[in-house]
């Protein structure tokens, strides 16, 4: 069984208007345990509505999604959210960590909501922020670190919790060539730790580091390194 | 467990925003501490008002009534009237004085001192209680005995702290003797500039038989008088009864009438504060409306942000009731903490106000003010919780987006 499953998935905007567009229109894609797979696609491809819909940040309009053999289509917000809390860890572009809070307590964040006890929470925390390097940083605040220090407390926060499947949007759009090496490095990391990562990106260069890549243009895949058909899995 | 990591994420929320949580409380701090304030210092005016007339003593008539160019006079009259409504009545007097000049015994003396004339019913009608010897009688009445009974200032001015009774005063150069001291109306302990001034008026007062006009100031005509009613129905009832009487007397072509009660000017007075209270109540009711409009925009204004950050929460997953659990426990938290604080600034500006511009111990109108708090927690709860309660039910990626 794959992990990932998606069958025909449509994501549709504004349905039967003039204005109707076509984020995905029509997409399978079988991503298995422990790949590395970029998803590449120009500004408006379709890439990040797919990453939304792979991450169960967005629902697709029609097909069918199984992710570990679960069909998310028909789960509950509860049950949506414990599988974004245990088996997805988010690395994004703008990277998405509340101002307010600190480098530290973003980091922990995620382990509250799983329930974990205060104690292992806060040495989970701290070391994943060791792991990135940011060990003299864990009680700045967002705005008091440099953009390639908020992406690696945002690698932080996604690692702390171990998750099965690391999705990262563009990480390092919003980062020069030398930090986003850093990042990059991070992500080989915790592939060869056994995570599963998906990489979405428009920049070849990033791209090759993964092992797989797929093309998506006008929502729809165009080409996969794998080639892929869904029929089965090797 | 669930909800103290709630508790926990919303104290956390609360003071990494120190800014928008101060404001979002000030709202609340200014609208409630203005109705406590505002309603108290009424409540306090009106109290004090009501302290001052219930000392003047409740249920009193005052008449007063005079004849044109006639020295005829209605006293015994009045007084034979009086006696056959003592179904309503507990007693009459003369409310009239003389000034003493300096009232002695000894070198002891009463400056400017105020000799009332009154009956042997004075006390009651005055609200006067004996403290020692024993108050004006019939019999001193009747004889026009050279006797008067010392108010608590006069007593202390004349007498210091020697027993008074048995000895002599002299009034005008007229020997009168001391039968007795009323206790204080008005007491001195509260340091009360206004109550000072009472005390002295009233206390320092000398009461005479009416009789004894006739040696101290012949020429004076009583025409006015206190009656002291039974209660407030019998009140109402002896004015119209005295009303009628003196309508049948006098008329406007020879003379003058007023039959009244301290009742009405309680009642005015209550009705006045009520007036008033109903105002500055509204006043301080748009002030906590204003405050709750201010919470209100600032909780709005930052949907946006808050949008984002619930996408955030929501992303690493967060379940939608923890999320709007969070946000409720900071709403109220802020909303409750800022109506305490109200609570706390309305009592203290009630005392000090008070005491700055009514020179008065005031005490703040709780019930009010736990309303007043009640309503705004009531306001920053709904306004703090809507954003959540909405962005919460958005998938994710339309918060993130934070529309």
């Amino acid at each position: 069984m794959n992990l990932i499953d998606i069958k025909n998935v449509y994501k549709i905007y504004n349905e039967g208007l003039d204005s109707e567009v076509r984020a995905l229109n029509g997409v399978s894609l079988q991503i298995d345990r422990k790949e590395f797979v970029a998803i590449i696609g120009a500004s408006g491809s379709g890439k990040s509505t797919l990453m939304n819909v792979i991450g169960c940040l967005d629902i697709p309009t029609y097909g069918e999604y199984a992710l570990d053999g679960e069909e998310i289509t028909e789960l509950t917000d509860r049950e949506l959210s414990r599988i974004r809390n245990k088996e997805i860890g988010f690395i994004f572009q703008g990277f998405n960590l509340i101002e307010d809070l600190t480098a530290l307590e973003n980091v922990e964040l995620p382990l509250i909501y799983r329930g974990t006890r205060p104690s292992e929470r806060r040495g989970l925390a701290e070391r994943a922020l060791e792991k990135v390097g940011l060990a003299d940083r864990m009680q700045h605040h967002p705005k008091e670190m440099s953009g390639g220090q908020q992406q690696r407390v945002a690698i932080a926060r996604a690692l702390a919790c171990k998750p099965p499947i690391i999705l990262a949007d563009e990480p390092t759009g919003n980062l020069d060539s030398r930090t986003s090496a850093d990042v990059m490095a991070l992500l080989r990391e915790m592939h060869s730790e056994g995570s599963t990562v998906i990489l979405i990106t428009h920049d070849d260069g990033i791209a090759a580091s993964a092992e797989r890549v797929v093309r998506i243009k006008d929502g729809q895949i165009i080409a996969d390194s794998a080639s892929h058909t869904g029929e089965e899995t090797p | 467990m669930r909800l103290i990591q709630s508790f926990r994420i919303a104290f956390k929320a609360i003071l990494a925003k120190k800014g928008r949580s101060f404001l979002t409380m000030l709202g609340i701090i200014i609208g409630v501490a203005a109705v406590i304030i505002l309603v108290s210092l009424v409540q306090g005016y009106r109290d004090q008002m009501m302290d001052y007339w219930a000392k003047q003593g409740e249920n009193k008539i005052q008449i007063d009534y005079y004849l044109w160019g006639s020295s005829k006079s209605l006293d015994e009259e009045l007084y034979t009237y009086c006696q056959s409504l003592d179904e309503y009545i507990e007693g009459v007097t003369p409310s009239a004085s003389i000034w003493g000049g300096n009232i002695s015994h000894g070198t002891k003396r009463l400056q400017d001192s105020q000799v009332f004339l009154g009956s042997d019913q004075y006390s009651i009608c005055s609200g006067f209680v004996l403290a020692s010897g024993r108050d004006l009688s019939y019999v001193d009445v009747k004889n026009a005995n050279r006797v008067c009974v010392l108010g608590d200032y006069a007593k202390e001015k004349l007498f210091n702290y020697q027993d008074p009774i048995g000895k002599n005063i002299l009034i005008k150069g007229e020997r009168f003797t001391v039968i007795g001291v009323y206790k204080p109306l008005y007491g001195t302990d509260e340091g009360n500039g206004n109550d000072e001034w009472m005390h002295q008026y009233y206390d320092g007062a000398v009461v005479v038989p009416y009789t004894v006009k006739r040696i101290l100031e012949p020429s004076m005509q009583i025409n006015a008088f206190i009656v002291k009613a039974k209660d407030k129905e019998s009140t109402t009832k002896a004015i119209s009864y005295l009303g009628n009487w003196f309508s049948a007397r006098i008329s406007q072509d020879n003379g003058y009438y007023d039959v009244s009660s301290s009742n009405t000017y309680i009642d005015s007075t209550n009705e006045e504060t009520r007036m008033l209270k109903i105002v500055l109540g509204g006043i301080a009711g748009i002030a906590l409306l204003v405050g709750g409009i201010g919470i209100m925009n600032i909780m709005l204004v930052t949907v946006k942000e808050r949008t984002r950050e619930i996408g955030i929460r929501k992303s690493i997953g967060a379940e939608r009731r923890t999320i709007v659990g969070q946000f409720l426990i900071e709403s109220s938290v802020l909303s409750f903490v800022g109506g305490l604080i109200g609570i706390a600034v309305g009592a203290l500006g009630t005392v000090v106000l008070g005491k700055v511009l009514f020179n008065m111990t005031l005490y703040p109108s709780m019930g009010i003010g736990l309303g007043a708090a009640g309503v705004s927690v009531l306001i920053g709860i709904i306004f703090g919780a809507y954003p959540a309660i909405r962005a919460s039910g958005l998938q994710p990626v339309d918060a993130l987006r934070g529309e």
